[in-house]
């Protein structure tokens, strides 16, 4: 039987992963929009390549916390 | 000249790196060498920001590694302070190499790509020479150890950017560069 923990992390982790997957899709199917959008806000910019690596550090914590439960660093 | 962009590159990638350092460490042994070497996630991000925006990345990555190692009770400052500067000199010896071969973050080219493979591992053993012989002579470790932490973190280190950096250079290098704040200009 999974415990309640780790069913709990496991869905969170998985959603967050989900939403990261959804907006890669996103930015793939609106790349000529955004750029066209930079063009007359540069801020814009920023806010996708700071969001995108946010997006990459919440998949690596991710991993890194499913590492260290294989390492032992981590038990549920 | 500091100004109000070039704190914000620092801040953005101190506050990336921070939860990063503190918790994004993966020990992954090495077969025939006792020690295991840490898969360190958080280098592949203040690297990538080294490239893009110079020293102000790399001071990000050393506020965010002082910061987390002063989480580890255990460590001293001396620990904290010889780590945090390892991972400040680390990236800008990649930068450095980038300079010197005449290479771009896009990592578009054949000249890129050898300043990236050449430059990641010459950039990991000089910090893990730093950090241990350092600490050999605070007497944190001993001469027997040395070769074996060298070695870990120049493994570690080197697969940890490459294969969290290698991604974020080609992938959003070619936005970065539209922004004022990029290094090189072609």
């Amino acid at each position: 039987m999974v415990s309640y923990t780790v069913l709990f992390i496991t869905s969170v982790y998985a959603m967050a992963a989900a939403v990261i997957a959804i907006d890669f899709l996103e930015r793939r199917a609106l790349k000529e929009e955004f750029e066209r959008a930079v063009k007359s806000k540069s801020s814009l910019l920023y806010l996708r390549v700071f969001k995108v690596l946010m997006e990459a550090a919440v998949l690596w914590l991710i991993v890194a916390f499913f590492g260290q439960i294989l390492m032992g660093w981590i038990s549920l | 000249m500091v100004d109000a962009r070039k704190v914000a590159v620092t801040a953005v990638t101190a506050g990336l790196c921070l939860p990063l350092a503190l918790f994004a460490i993966i020990l992954v042994p090495i077969p025939g060498l006792p020690a295991a070497s840490g898969f360190w996630i958080p280098a592949g991000f203040y690297f990538v920001m080294t490239l893009w925006f110079g020293v102000w990345g790399a001071l990000g990555g050393h506020i965010a590694t002082f910061l987390a190692m002063g989480y580890f009770q255990g460590f001293t400052l001396q620990v904290w302070a010889d780590g945090a500067l390892g991972d400040l000199i680390a990236p800008l010896v990649a930068l450095v190499a980038f300079k010197l071969m005449g290479a771009r973050p896009e990592l578009k080219n054949r000249k890129d790509r050898i300043a990236w493979l050449v430059g990641v591992p010459i950039a990991s053993l000089v910090c893990g020479l730093w950090v241990h012989t350092v600490n050999l002579f605070f007497g944190v470790i001993t001469w027997p150890f040395w070769w074996v932490g060298v070695l870990t973190y120049f493994i570690g280190d080197s697969l940890a950017v490459f294969i969290v950096g290698t991604p974020l250079l080609r992938s959003l290098t070619s936005y970065v560069k539209q922004s004022p704040m990029y290094i090189w200009r072609d």
